[in-house]
C-alpha cells in the first residue's frame, strides 16, 4: 500500500515516496507475472492428467485407483522432505505473510505448490487449482517485492496484491478476486490497496484470457425469473446449501486434526490412502476426481438426474474432506463449487418434481447452488454473489443468488460459527485475525460513551452564574457556548474572570476544541481527544446544539464494559 | 536531490530488469501455450470425429461420451455442443439435449441449425406452436452456404411435421408452407419438385401437386416417377383426359402394370361414358346417358329383391323409361336420368363386384357428389 504522500526529507520518507511512484506499476507487473504462472499451472495440471489418464474424461479403470495412490506417495514425499510449507490453505498462508511474516513467502513455496498441487489435482485428488494459484500469485509478489527492497509496510501488502492476481487468473473473474482478497485477506478498503489489487487482478485476467480465451468458466443456460414465487425455491436451496456447508466444514474440523495427530511416519501415506479411497469412489463415480469443472458444466446442462446429483454432492464432500485433511496440497474453491452445483441441481430436480410450475432450468439451480456453498463454506458473501455472476456471465440470476447465498451464509454461520479459514489457521497453530469476526463485531461509538451535558460542565457565556458558583464547581475545564453559538472550551480561571465581569463575558470567545458527533467511532474520539479533558458532542445538522460531552475516562470506561461487541470469542479449534 | 535521482535510476533499472524477465516468461508461456492448444485441438478433433462416426453408426450413447470428451477440450466450440445435443437427442435424452441447445441459442439466437434442433425437440414433445416458431426461426436464420437449400429443406421438414399432425389447422398451415416453397424452388430441381408434389398430394392440393409434377415433366418428359405421380394426381382430380395422356406412355412402357392399366381403362371409360363433357352434340349426350342408364340398371337388378332402396329406384327407372329421342330433345329428362343413374350406382355398391363400367360410373358419381 502506498504509504501516503510523504514529503521527501528523511531517508525513510524518500523511500516511501519512491515506492509510491512504483507501487501501482509494480501491481500491474505482478498481475502479469501471476497470470503467466497461473496459465502455466493450469496447463501443467491438464498435461499431468493426460499423462496419467489419457485424453478422455473418464479415466481408464485400470489406473483410476492406482494413479492417485502412487502419486499420493510422491506428493507426500515432496511435501514432507522438500516443501513443508505448501501444506494447507493458500489463503491462510497469504494472510500469514501479511500479518505474521512481514510479507515473506519463500520462493520454494511457489515452486513446491506448483509441482505438488499439479501432481495431486492431475492425479485425481479432489482438490482445486484456485487456492494454489492464489498462493503462487502471492508468492511471486512477495519475491518481486523483496527483490525491489520494498519497505516492510509495502512488502506486507504486496502478497495480497499477488493473491488477487492469482485468484483472478484462476477463475477468470477479476471482480470476485478483488472482493475475496478484500473480504478475506486484507479486511479493509482503502484507495491505495484497492487500486493495486484491482490493477493486479485485471492484468492477470488479461493475460489468462490472452492465452486461454475470454469465455466465462461456465456457459449456463439462459435464466429468467418467471414469477416472484420462484424465489422461494431458491430460498430452500439456500437452506440446504447452508446445511451442506456445515457438514463439509465440520467434517474437516474433525478429520484434519485427527489425521495430523497420527505418528509422523503415517503422513507419508495419508495422501496415498486418500487417493486410493477417492480412486475407489471414482470407479463408479469418476466425476468426483480432480477439480471437476467439466462435470459442473454437465450438471448445469441437465445431464444428471437429481438422485445422481445428490449422490455426487455427498461423495464430493467425502472425497474433498479426505484429500484436504490428508495434507495433500490443493484448494477448496473448485470442490466447493462442485458440491454447490450438485446440491443445487439436486434441490432443483426435487423441486421440479414437487412443484412443476417452477420453470427455472436446472442449470440455474446448479449455478445458484455454487454461490450458496461458496457463501456457506468459504464465508465470503459478497464474493460469492459476484463470482457466480462472473463465472456465468449471466446477470439475470442475481436475485436468486443473493437470496440463496444470504440464507446459506446465515445458516452456516449459526451452525458452525468459526469460518473454515479461521478454523484451519487455528488448527495450524496460527493466530490470524478473523475478518468475519471483525466484520461482525459491533463498533463502539461516541454515543456509547458520551454523558448528558449538565450545567456543571457546559455553560453559556451570556448567562454565566455568579463567581462564587463557578468557584464551587469541581472541574478545572468547562465547555462553554459563546455569543456566536459555538461550543468551545475554557479554563476555570478564565471563567472566573468572565463571571466577575458580565460585560466582557458577553463578547468573549470560547477556545476552539475539536467537535465530535454521536456516530463517530470511539477510535475517532481517541484521536481527537489529544490533551483536552473534555470534548463536546454536537448534532450533525446543528453544530450549535450540544447533545453530549465525552472525556478520556468515559471512553476507557466504555471499552472496559463487557458489551455485545466483545462477547464473541474465537471458537476452540479442537 | 542527487540521492533521490540515484534511487529513481536504480528503480528504473530494476523495473527494466523485471520487464525483461516478464518478456522471457511471456515468450516461454507462448511457446508452451501453443503446444498446449495444439494438443487440445488435436484431442478435441479426435474425439469429435469419433463421436461423428459413432453417430453415423447409430451408436448414440458412445457418441454422447465422445462429444463430451471433445467438449472438454473446447468448451466454447458451438459445433461440439450442437453435435452433443444431436447425439443426446439420438440417444433419447431430449431434456439433456434441450439444455445444451438453449445455452447455444442464448449465444446465437439467429443460428439456423440451433433453431432447427430446438424445433425438432419441440416437435418431439408435441409442442406445435413452439416447434413452428423454432422452424420459422431456423428457416429465416443464419446458415452456411448453400443457404437456400438449407431453408428449403427445413420448410419441407416443417410441412411434413404439420401434415403428420393432420389436424385441419395444421394441414392448412402445411399448405401455406408448401405454397411458399413452390414459389422458390427451382423448376429444374426434379427431386425437390417431386417431393413438393408428393406433399401437395398429402395436403390435398391436387392441382398444385399436378403443377409440381408437370414442372418436372416439362424438363424431363419421359421421367417415369413424374409421369406416374402426375397421372395419379390427375386421376384423383377427376381430370381423366389429362390422366389418360400421362397413362398412355406409362402403359406403353409398363404394359403389364395392372394398376396403371386399370387407371387407363377407367379413364378412357369415364371419358366415353360422361354425357356432360363439353362440346358433345345432344345425340351423343343422349346415347351416353342411355348407355349409363343401362349399365346402372343392370347392376341394380343383380341386387337382392329385399333391398328396399334399390327396389324403389328400380320402380322409378321403370316409370322413367328414357329413350334416346326423349333424352336428346329434353335436357330435363337427361338430367333426371343421370340423377337416377348416380343413385342406382350409389345404392348398388354392395351388389356384387363392380364391372369396369360400374367403376367408371362410380367415379362419375363421385365427381357429381364432389364438385371439381
Amino acid at each position: 500500500m502506498p504509504a501516503g504522500a510523504a514529503v521527501a526529507g528523511s531517508p525513510r520518507e524518500r523511500r516511501l515516496l519512491r515506492e509510491d511512484r512504483i507501487f501501482l506499476l509494480l501491481s500491474i507487473l505482478i498481475g502479469v507475472f501471476a497470470g503467466l504462472a497461473v496459465v502455466c499451472f493450469r496447463m501443467t495440471i491438464d498435461a499431468t492428467r493426460w499423462i496419467f489418464f489419457g485424453s478422455g474424461l473418464l479415466p481408464p479403470r485400470d489406473r483410476v485407483v492406482l494413479v492417485p495412490g502412487v502419486v499420493g506417495l510422491v506428493v507426500a514425499f515432496l511435501v514432507i522432505r522438500f516443501f513443508p510449507r505448501v501444506r494447507g490453505s493458500g489463503v491462510n498462508q497469504t494472510k500469514s505473510a501479511l500479518y505474521i511474516y512481514d510479507g515473506y513467502i519463500p520462493g520454494s513455496t511457489i515452486v513446491g505448490k506448483f509441482i505438488t498441487a499439479a501432481l495431486a489435482i492431475g492425479s485425481g485428488q479432489s482438490l482445486g487449482p484456485e487456492d494454489p494459484s492464489l498462493q503462487i500469485g502471492a508468492g511471486l509478489a512477495s519475491l518481486i517485492g523483496r527483490r525491489l527492497k520494498l519497505s516492510r509496510q509495502n512488502l506486507r501488502m504486496i502478497a495480497p496484491v499477488g493473491a488477487a492476481a492469482g485468484l483472478g487468473a484462476a477463475f477468470n473473474t477479476p471482480i470476485a478476486a478483488v472482493l475475496f482478497v478484500i473480504e478475506e485477506v486484507i479486511g479493509r478498503w482503502s484507495a491505495g490497496v484497492l487500486g493495486a489489487v484491482v490493477l493486479a487482478a485485471v492484468s492477470s485476467v488479461v493475460i489468462v484470457r490472452w492465452f486461454l480465451g475470454a469465455e466465462p468458466l461456465f456457459r449456463a443456460p439462459g435464466y429468467r425469473l418467471e414469477s416472484p414465487g420462484e424465489l422461494a425455491a431458491y430460498a430452500i436451496l439456500g437452506v440446504v446449501g447452508g446445511l451442506a456447508a456445515m457438514v463439509f466444514v465440520k467434517s474437516i474440523k474433525w478429520l484434519r486434526p485427527a489425521l495430523k495427530a497420527l505418528p509422523r511416519w503415517t503422513q507419508y501415506f495419508l495422501p496415498a490412502i486418500a487417493g486410493v479411497l477417492i480412486g475407489t469412489i471414482g470407479l463408479r463415480f469418476p466425476q468426483v476426481m480432480g477439480a471437476g469443472y467439466d462435470y459442473m458444466d454437465q450438471a448445469m446442462h441437465d445431464q444428471y438426474t437429481w438422485e445422481v446429483l445428490g449422490i455426487l454432492a455427498g461423495l464430493k464432500i467425502l472425497a474433498t474432506v479426505l484429500s484436504f485433511s490428508s495434507g495433500t496440497p490443493g484448494g477448496l474453491f473448485a470442490p466447493t463449487l462442485f458440491i454447490g452445483a450438485m446440491v443445487g441441481g439436486a434441490v432443483g430436480g426435487v423441486e421440479r418434481l414437487l412443484f412443476p410450475h417452477f420453470t427455472g432450468p436446472l442449470g440455474a439451480y446448479a449455478l445458484v447452488g455454487m454461490g450458496a456453498l461458496f457463501a456457506g463454506i468459504l464465508r465470503a458473501p459478497m464474493t460469492s454473489v459476484f463470482l457466480v455472476l462472473e463465472i456465468s456471465g449471466n446477470y439475470a440470476i442475481i436475485l436468486p443468488v443473493i437470496i440463496s447465498n444470504a440464507l446459506a451464509y446465515l445458516i452456516s454461520r449459526s451452525l458452525q460459527p468459526a469460518p473454515i479459514f479461521d478454523l484451519l489457521s487455528r488448527q495450524d497453530g496460527l493466530d490470524l485475525p478473523s475478518l468475519e469476526e471483525d466484520r461482525e463485531r459491533a463498533v463502539l461509538r461516541v454515543e456509547d460513551a458520551m454523558r448528558v451535558p449538565t450545567q456543571q460542565i457546559a455553560l453559556r457565556l451570556q448567562a454565566l452564574p455568579p463567581p462564587e458558583v463557578v468557584e464551587s464547581l469541581p472541574d478545572e475545564f468547562f465547555l462553554v457556548q459563546d455569543v456566536s453559538g459555538y461550543w468551545g472550551g475554557m479554563s476555570k480561571t478564565r471563567l472566573l474572570e468572565l463571571a466577575s465581569n458580565h460585560d466582557s463575558a458577553a463578547g468573549a470567545h470560547a477556545e476552539v476544541v475539536p467537535h465530535l458527533h454521536p456516530d463517530h467511532p470511539l477510535d475517532v474520539a481517541m484521536r481527537r481527544m489529544g490533551d483536552w479533558p473534555l470534548l463536546p458532542v454536537v448534532h450533525r445538522a446543528d453544530g450549535n446544539k450540544l447533545v453530549g460531552v465525552v472525556s478520556l475516562a468515559d471512553i476507557l470506561e466504555t471499552y472496559r464494559q463487557p458489551g455485545p461487541a466483545l462477547h464473541e470469542l474465537p471458537e476452540p479449534a479442537d | 536531490m542527487v540521492r533521490l535521482s540515484k534511487v529513481i535510476h536504480r528503480d528504473h533499472l530494476l523495473l527494466a530488469g523485471l520487464v525483461g524477465v516478464i518478456v522471457a516468461f511471456f515468450s516461454l508461456t507462448t511457446f508452451a501455450a501453443r503446444a498446449y492448444r495444439g494438443k487440445q485441438q488435436q484431442f478435441g478433433a479426435r474425439w469429435y470425429e469419433r463421436g461423428r462416426a459413432a453417430l453415423r453408426q447409430n451408436r448414440a450413447s458412445d457418441a454422447v461420451a465422445d462429444f463430451r470428451n471433445a467438449l472438454a477440450y473446447s468448451r466454447d466450440d458451438d459445433d461440439y455442443r450442437l453435435k452433443l445435443a444431436e447425439a443426446l437427442m439420438a440417444d433419447h435424452r431430449p431434456q439433456e439435449a434441450r439444455s445444451y441447445l438453449l445455452s447455444l441459442w442464448e449465444k446465437e439466437p439467429g443460428d439456423g441449425r440451433i433453431n432447427l434442433e430446438l424445433a425438432r425437440l419441440a416437435a418431439m414433445w408435441g409442442d406445435t406452436p413452439q416447434a413452428v416458431r423454432y422452424y420459422h426461426a431456423s428457416i429465416y436464420g443464419i446458415w452456411d452456404e448453400p443457404t437456400a437449400e438449407h431453408r428449403w429443406q427445413i420448410r419441407f421438414e416443417l410441412s411434413e411435421y404439420l401434415l403428420q399432425r393432420n389436424t385441419p389447422q395444421d394441414v392448412k398451415a402445411a399448405q401455406a408452407e408448401l405454397v411458399a416453397l413452390a414459389g422458390v424452388l427451382p423448376p429444374q430441381d426434379a427431386d425437390r419438385q417431386m417431393h413438393l408434389g408428393t406433399l401437395f398430394v398429402k395436403a390435398g392440393l391436387y392441382p398444385r401437386a399436378l403443377t409440381a409434377f408437370q414442372t418436372v415433366l416439362a424438363d424431363k418428359p419421359n421421367f417415369m416417377p413424374s409421369l406416374e405421380a402426375a397421372s395419379e394426381v390427375a386421376f384423383r382430380s377427376a381430370d381423366y383426359t389429362t390422366a389418360r395422356n400421362y397413362l398412355l406412355p406409362i402403359v406403353a412402357q409398363k404394359p403389364k402394370d395392372e394398376h396403371f392399366l386399370e387407371l387407363l381403362n377407367l379413364s378412357e371409360l369415364v371419358i366415353r361414358l360422361d354425357p356432360s363433357q363439353r362440346g358433345l352434340p345432344a345425340q351423343e349426350q343422349a346415347r351416353r346417358a342411355l348407355q349409363d342408364f343401362e349399365i346402372a340398371l343392370g347392376r341394380a337388378q343383380k341386387c337382392t329383391p329385399t333391398d328396399s332402396e334399390v327396389a324403389t329406384l328400380l320402380d322409378q327407372a321403370r316409370t322413367l323409361r328414357p329413350t334416346r329421342k326423349n333424352l336428346a330433345s329434353d335436357p330435363g329428362a337427361l338430367g333426371k336420368t343421370m340423377d337416377l343413374v348416380f343413385k342406382l350406382e350409389s345404392a348398388s355398391t354392395s351388389c356384387g363386384p363392380p364391372s369396369l363400367e360400374d367403376k367408371a360410373l362410380g367415379l362419375l358419381t363421385q365427381e357429381q357428389e364432389v364438385p371439381r
